[in-house]
């Protein structure tokens, strides 16, 4: 191409260049006249200036509606959408603000009622406590093996035992372990029980008089719930003063 | 929907240069006295900086045009102003009006052509048109030009672009049209007229090149 100081018709180039047909030669050979001749592009300017002109050479045409007023109608200031940004920001905060204190709003209710709940049991545990003739059975494993440890609160005004123990075994199947009272070499089933997964009991007992009538306590483990007699071994062992 | 009230556009005030820097959300007001005397550039800015009511300026000065471009392309005068209102209102936002880089004029009349193009691509299928869309796109990004200056009225300019379309020679007026007005490729041209590529290329070429001369009035 450059062997050849002008292979084209400049003038048509840069027309051919507004009008977007030129070919790939064409157009490596005007770039090569744009760099050369900087001033080429105030032509390429004044022939895309005319280009633009051709609207006003149309017919006179006008719309059927108001497309003025509909326009201004539509068209929103600039500040608009700013506020529109900033109330959407606002919104989206407010709505994990209160999202966060609702969670946080449950979360002290629960801690709450716990205490309330755990309030009520001190409470319970010291009226009990302020009963005349009770009775505390510290229980003891019959066996060096037994680690189980607690005791049997026995408050006979109100017809309440709380039964308290530690360290037990879980027990595997329909197996339980069970409370009896021992009256006169005579056994009477008070409950039966599981420890929780800490190996603990924490029960209250509404027993019948067997238990105010004894004056030792055994629990067994069974090989079911609610059996007559004790079938299992002596698992720990209480006794205490006649009531 | 008179359209004969305008216009200095450019180089007739220091507005537009002052005014492209305002801050999007700082509104400028123009009074209505000042406005006659605002250029595009300037009436545009005031508009992003907030000033709703510089749209109806912008669209006294070329609502008409900007419809009379799209129905000559589209031939259909409800979708022309349902797509006249689509442009004015996509001012609004995504804007890529650089004001240092050509005139508002040029700008809005390429963003016609170009999204009225788009929605001929919907009607068409010839795989041959698309070529120029991409060009018309970059074109629109390269534009440098000036806008049509000077204080002339859009009835005179009419007559005078009317006039010097038609003192072309009828071959090189006709494939301007079909290119510009209609958005039809050369080569969907070469088709239409049943003549050589290389013939409407050089119809086209000359023809623009003698509308330049016939407009020196017009384009500095």
């Amino acid at each position: 191409m450059t062997n050849n100081p002008q292979p084209h018709n400049l003038s048509e180039i840069l027309a051919g260049y507004v009008l977007g047909d030129l070919d790939e030669t064409e157009l490596v050979w005007l770039n090569q006249q744009l760099a050369a001749n900087p001033q080429l592009k105030e032509k390429v300017s004044q022939l895309e200036s005319t280009l633009t002109l051709m609207p006003y050479g149309l017919p006179e045409d006008v719309p059927q509606n108001d497309l003025r007023s509909q326009i201004m109608a539509q068209v929103q200031p600039q500040s608009r959408s700013t506020k529109y940004r900033w109330s959407w920001i606002i919104s989206a905060v407010t709505a994990v603000s209160a999202l966060w204190l609702g969670i946080n709003n449950f979360s002290l209710r629960q801690q709450l009622a716990l205490r309330d709940n755990q309030l009520q049991q001190q409470q319970e545990l010291i009226t009990l406590l302020r009963q005349p003739n009770n009775r505390l059975v510290a229980l003891q494993g019959n066996q060096d093996v037994v680690t189980a440890s607690g005791s049997l609160f026995i408050s006979p005004e109100s017809k309440t035992a709380v039964l308290a123990l530690q360290n037990l075994e879980p027990l595997a199947g329909k197996q339980v372990y069970r409370l009896w009272a021992i009256s006169q070499n005579k056994k009477t089933g008070c409950a039966n029980f599981t420890p929780n997964a800490e190996g603990k009991v924490d029960l209250t007992i509404a027993p019948d008089d067997a238990l105010f009538d004894a004056n030792s306590i055994l629990i067994t483990i069974e090989p079911q719930a609610d059996t007559e007699q004790p079938l299992g071994s002596e698992f720990l062992t209480g006794s205490y003063s006649a009531i | 929907m008179q359209v004969t009230n305008f216009l200095p556009f450019k180089n007739t005030t220091n507005l537009a240069k002052e005014s492209v820097n305002i801050e999007p959300g700082n509104s400028l007001m123009i009074n209505n006295s000042d406005r006659k005397q605002s250029t595009d550039e300037a009436v545009f800015a005031a508009f992003i900086g907030g000033d709703k009511s510089a749209l109806g300026v912008l669209y006294d000065r070329y609502g008409l045009l900007v419809y009379r471009l799209i129905y000559r392309m589209l031939n259909n005068s409800q979708e022309s102003e349902d797509l006249t209102q689509e442009i004015f209102l996509s001012l609004q936002v995504k804007t890529k009006f650089d004001p240092e880089r050509g005139s508002f004029y040029t700008y809005l009349m390429m963003l016609t052509r170009s999204r009225t193009i788009d929605r001929l691509r919907s009607k068409r299928s010839q795989g041959r048109f698309w070529q120029n869309i991409g060009k018309l796109t970059d074109s629109i990004e390269q534009q440098k030009s000036d806008s049509p200056m000077d204080i002339v009225s859009t009835k005179e300019r009419s007559a005078l672009v009317k006039n010097a379309l038609q003192d072309l020679a009828p071959n090189q007026r006709q494939v301007l049209e079909l290119s510009y007005y209609e958005g039809l490729s050369q080569s969907e041209i070469a088709k239409r007229l049943n003549i050589p590529l290389g013939t409407v290329k050089t119809h086209s070429r000359r023809g623009l090149l003698q509308l330049r001369k016939n407009l020196h009035n017009l384009v500095n």
